[in-house]
């Protein structure tokens, strides 16, 4: 399967395999696009995998085709999504609904989409743990409020009976991510989990689902927009832009030295400066109508040459990481 | 501040604005959103204002436009007391005064074109013939870096950037002194944010504009602002230069909200501080250091009522530990008299 | 993705009309519309006289009368186009009117608020505390049965339906951004209220037209089968289905049957054309 593209830093088969992804939106209609451009990324196991890109690069898309949950409209045009060695493109609703909690589980940027309105915050966690387990009505709840105690939900017994709307924003997050670890997931799935919270919780929910997700050996997969957000939390950080993985490789070594002119300019425009000039990328995120026929970055790349607009780049492993760059 | 200029452009003295809501069981709620906020703006300045959303931020910049009502306290603008003056007596002044939205997309009419969105503030005053409006408008537009063809088209039509881009051009056609941006940049794609950032600072030195500027991402504070203040629940914590809030924070809140953005650059004094739990309007009210329940140095006289005072020159500190114990909160013994930084 | 990954790909459309006769052969809601009015505008010339005696009377559909005739030997067919101009036109009138009248009452009590607004709310509540068809009921039985009555009763009780949909959709504008930029702008209430606030709702306010000339139809059809609508002998669909009404009993269904598809059509008709509007609106204002 990946036997013949193993890169040195996974010899097991990856947790989630995504392979030459790409989805589109209905064709003939006004929103006719292509998001995806066909994404290359693997997440082994028991790992913490960031995945970075601005707006519009696709990564939440990425995250929604992984979970079985387009948006209406979107169809998978080709590609493969493997986790633990089973297809998912093609799979059952059924099957896919079983995987989900499980083996997959997702939190969301606002956590009080995740979280029933109407429905006690413990009264929806038991019944999730029900719906996977053969545990009682009772168990379920008493494993609903140790969820909620280990999440660092002050006095989880009596917030269990409380409705999201009583929650804060922060503990909202907190109890989403108690009820996306409800069924021992592989892997999880944070979709720009700390974007609404402010600064000083930001860090908080972050740690909090890294230690989590550590503790119970699962596998991380954390969408964001934010570098320093990869930085703090994921040994391994996959760049998008466009619809590719532009880069993706250990951490500490993309984001000290990039490979990809995408993510130098990345890191640049993260860095902070001095006497009123910030770094900017020029130009804009291209519109993805129609399938690439060149790096998606050449038109905005201070790097760029004849030979890049000759077919879009396939990731290549150069030394410790995959880049997307005829230049590297 | 700059040198020759002897008096500020705005000043704003004991702000007070209250909101009154109602809960579930319609008892009056009254939330006091700015609690006595007091400074000034000088010409050609960027005064920054931080904080966590909910801490009253935009408010302070929604009253001084009059586009909400104070409920106490002082703002004069160019020396004149504005708000007592009612919505016609103030509104050939608002000339003066413009803000930036944060949302360029909701800041423009969706039905209106481009154009006749500018048009609307290229016409104010009534000084410029229809032929000048067309002139005024294309020079506002190329002064942003778009060509004047972007004009014709619809604000959903226009990408973020672009059309925040506009939203300054709307605001500068009535050259005005004070430009009050309200997170002009945090809707906008980080690539494109320095995009902002930079057009704005450039626009500071050749039309001598002073930016009261709001925002929660300190990288932009720290690209823009000359003094910054630091807002929490209602109050002001800290204020100083920027290099005396970035470099020699004291307060423990500006601290870990420095700690919690992960800067590069540039380091800070002290130990790193780090607060638990998170904002809340239930520590709004309270007469003592309201960042109290989350401080990890709090003790039973950070309760009492904590004034602003100064620990350096034009640095202010709402913390009393900052002034008299600064060892105690993990800051650096305070510079012996004459070693002034 | 978020919403505005692909920015520039909206053109300005320049061609609104050409848009708007495809639109029309594309959506069902916008063809049959067409085709009713088509009829009540150019039907009356091309049918029989709608009051004449023009043979059998009770005769059943056939080739020559479509519709069959009634107990007096009117054609069917000729009086139920006929009476599609006078129910159009009536429900269009009072519509109209209830819009000119509720709409800017109900903006400006929304920019306004305070004790202007709450009075406002208070009035229409009022009104709206009666059975719509009992309020109309009463008044036309104390005016007597006119159509310029008929028209007013059926505004004034629409009336309070726009003041409240203009109200509710007004307020969240009143704060909106765009407004608040217009104030900075240093433009006066008025020119807010017209330039940007009322043109913003408009389509909501459309939609429900739609709905309500479909509903004052049924009011009038409603009065007149209750014998306080339109005078006979003038084709009216109500007054029809109620003349038909005694013969149903003897098997002659058609006089009754025909002039109430009319109705159901129009008022079917006017109700998808409605949702046709407010998704047209979602559509152009795009997925903000």
């Amino acid at each position: 399967m990946t036997g013949s593209r193993a890169t040195p830093t996974m010899d097991a088969p990856p947790l989630l395999d995504i392979e030459n992804l790409a989805v589109g939106f209905r064709t003939g209609t006004e929103d006719a696009s292509m998001p995806l451009q066909g994404v290359n990324l693997r997440v082994p196991r028991s790992s913490r995998m960031s995945l970075v890109g601005e707006s519009g690069s696709g990564k939440s898309l990425t995250a929604a085709a992984v979970i079985g949950m387009l948006p209406e409209g979107a169809e998978i045009l080709r590609g493969s999504i493997r986790l633990d060695g089973e297809e998912l493109l093609g799979a059952s609703k059924r099957r896919l609904r079983d995987l989900r909690g499980p083996q997959i589980a997702i939190m969301f940027q606002n956590p009080r989409a995740s979280l029933n309105p109407v429905l006690t915050v413990g009264g929806q966690i038991a019944e999730v743990i029900r719906t996977h387990s053969d545990a009682g009505r009772r168990d379920s709840h008493l494993r609903a409020i140790d969820l909620l105690d280990q999440m660092g939900v002050p006095d989880a017994r009596r917030r269990a009976g409380d409705y999201v709307h009583q929650y804060s924003g922060g503990m909202a997050q907190r109890a989403a991510l108690a009820m996306a670890l409800s069924c021992q997931p592989d892997l999880l799935i944070a979709d720009e989990p700390t974007t609404g919270l402010d600064a000083t919780l930001q860090q908080q929910v972050l740690e909090l689902v890294v230690e989590q997700v550590t503790d119970r050996g699962a596998s991380l997969l954390l969408i964001t927009h934010d570098i320093a957000i990869a930085r703090q939390t994921c040994e391994r950080t996959a760049v998008m832009y466009a619809g590719r993985v532009m880069e993706s490789g250990p951490t500490a070594s993309v984001t000290s030295s990039p490979a990809n002119p995408y993510t130098t300019a990345l890191l640049r425009a993260f860095a902070t400066v001095d006497e009123g000039r910030m770094y900017a990328i020029p130009g804009t995120v291209p519109t993805l109508l129609d399938p690439l026929v060149e790096c998606p970055f050449a038109s905005r790349c201070p790097e760029v040459g004849e030979e890049c607009r000759d077919g879009v780049p396939e990731l290549r492993t150069i030394a410790d990481r995959e880049v997307a760059c005829v230049k590297a | 501040m700059r040198e020759g200029v002897n008096s500020p452009l705005l000043e704003v003295r004991d702000l007070v604005k209250d909101y009154i809501s109602r809960d579930a069981k319609l008892r009056q709620r009254v939330v006091r959103a700015v609690d006595g906020v007091s400074f000034e703006v000088w010409p050609s300045e960027t005064f920054a204002i931080v904080g966590e959303s909910g801490s009253g931020k935009s408010t302070v910049g929604r009253v001084i436009l009059k586009l909400t009502d104070a409920t106490e306290g002082h703002v004069s603008l160019l020396g004149e007391d504005i708000l007592d003056l009612g919505e016609k007596q103030f509104r050939p002044m608002r000339t003066n005064l413009q803000m930036v939205f944060q949302d360029p997309l909701a800041a423009f009419d969706p039905r209106a074109t481009i154009r006749s969105s500018l048009r609307e503030f290229a016409e104010f005053g009534g000084e410029r013939t229809p032929a000048q409006q067309d002139q005024a408008i294309e020079d506002a537009i190329r002064n942003v870096g778009l060509s004047p063809e972007i004009a014709d088209r619809r604000p959903a039509e226009v990408s973020g950037g672009q059309l925040q881009r506009l939203s300054v051009a709307r605001s500068l056609l009535v050259e005005p002194r004070l430009l009050f941006l309200d997170e002009p940049t945090s809707s906008l794609d980080v690539s494109i944010r320095g995009q902002i950032v930079n057009l704005l600072t450039g626009l500071q030195e050749t039309a001598q504009l002073a930016y009261l500027l709001v925002a929660h991402d300190l990288r932009v504070v720290y690209a823009m602002a000359h003094r910054v203040a630091v807002m929490y629940l209602g109050q002001f914590v800290e204020i100083g230069t920027r290099d005396q809030v970035y470099r020699q924070a004291a307060h423990p809140y500006t601290r870990g909200l420095l700690e919690a953005a992960q800067l590069e650059e540039p380091g800070h004094l002290g130990e790193p501080v780090r607060l638990s739990g998170e904002i809340s309007t239930d520590h709004l009210g309270s007469p003592g250091c309201r960042l109290m329940p989350r401080c990890p140095f709090s003790e039973s006289k950070c309760a009492e009522p904590q004034p602003l005072r100064e620990t350096r020159t034009g640095q202010l500190v709402r913390c009393w530990k900052a002034v008299e114990a600064p060892v105690s909160i993990g800051l650096p013994e305070p510079p012996s008299p004459g070693d002034r930084s | 993705m978020t919403a505005r990954a692909l920015p520039d790909r909206r053109t300005p459309t320049r061609n609104r009309s050409g848009r708007l006769v495809r639109k029309v052969f594309r959506t069902p809601a916008y063809l049959s519309m067409a085709i009713i009015v088509l009829v009540a505008l150019v039907g009356p010339f091309l049918v029989r006289d709608p009051l004449g005696f023009l043979g059998g009377t009770l005769t059943a559909p056939s080739a020559e009368f479509w519709f069959g005739t009634d107990q007096f030997g009117r054609d069917i067919f000729a009086r139920v186009v006929h009476a599609a101009r006078l129910d159009l036109w009536v429900g269009l009138i009072a519509a109209a009117l209830a819009v000119v009248v509720g709409m800017p009452l109900g903006a400006l009590g929304a920019y306004r608020g305070g004790a202007f607004d709450a009075l406002l709310l208070r009035v229409s509540e009022s009104f709206q505390a009666f059975p719509t068809l009992l309020l109309a009921l009463g008044i036309v039985a104390a005016l007597g049965p006119s159509i310029p009555i008929l028209i007013m009763v059926i505004a004034m009780v629409n009336v309070p339906v726009y003041l409240r949909l203009t109200r509710s959709a007004v307020k969240p504008l009143v704060d909106s951004d765009f407004v608040l930029a217009a104030r900075c702008a240093g433009k006066s209430q008025a020119t807010i209220l017209r330039r940007h606030i009322l043109p913003n709702v408009s389509e909501i306010v459309f939609a429900q037209f739609s709905v309500n000339v479909a509903w004052a139809i049924q009011i009038l059809a409603a009065l007149s089968f209750v014998g306080l609508g339109v005078k006979l002998p003038t084709a009216e669909w109500g007054a029809m289905v109620r003349d038909g009404i005694d013969y149903m009993y003897y098997g002659q269904w058609w006089i009754s049957l025909f002039p109430g598809l009319a109705i159901l059509a129009t008022v079917l008709t006017l109700n998808y054309l409605s949702d046709e509007i407010r998704h047209g609106q979602r559509d152009s204002i795009g997925n903000r």
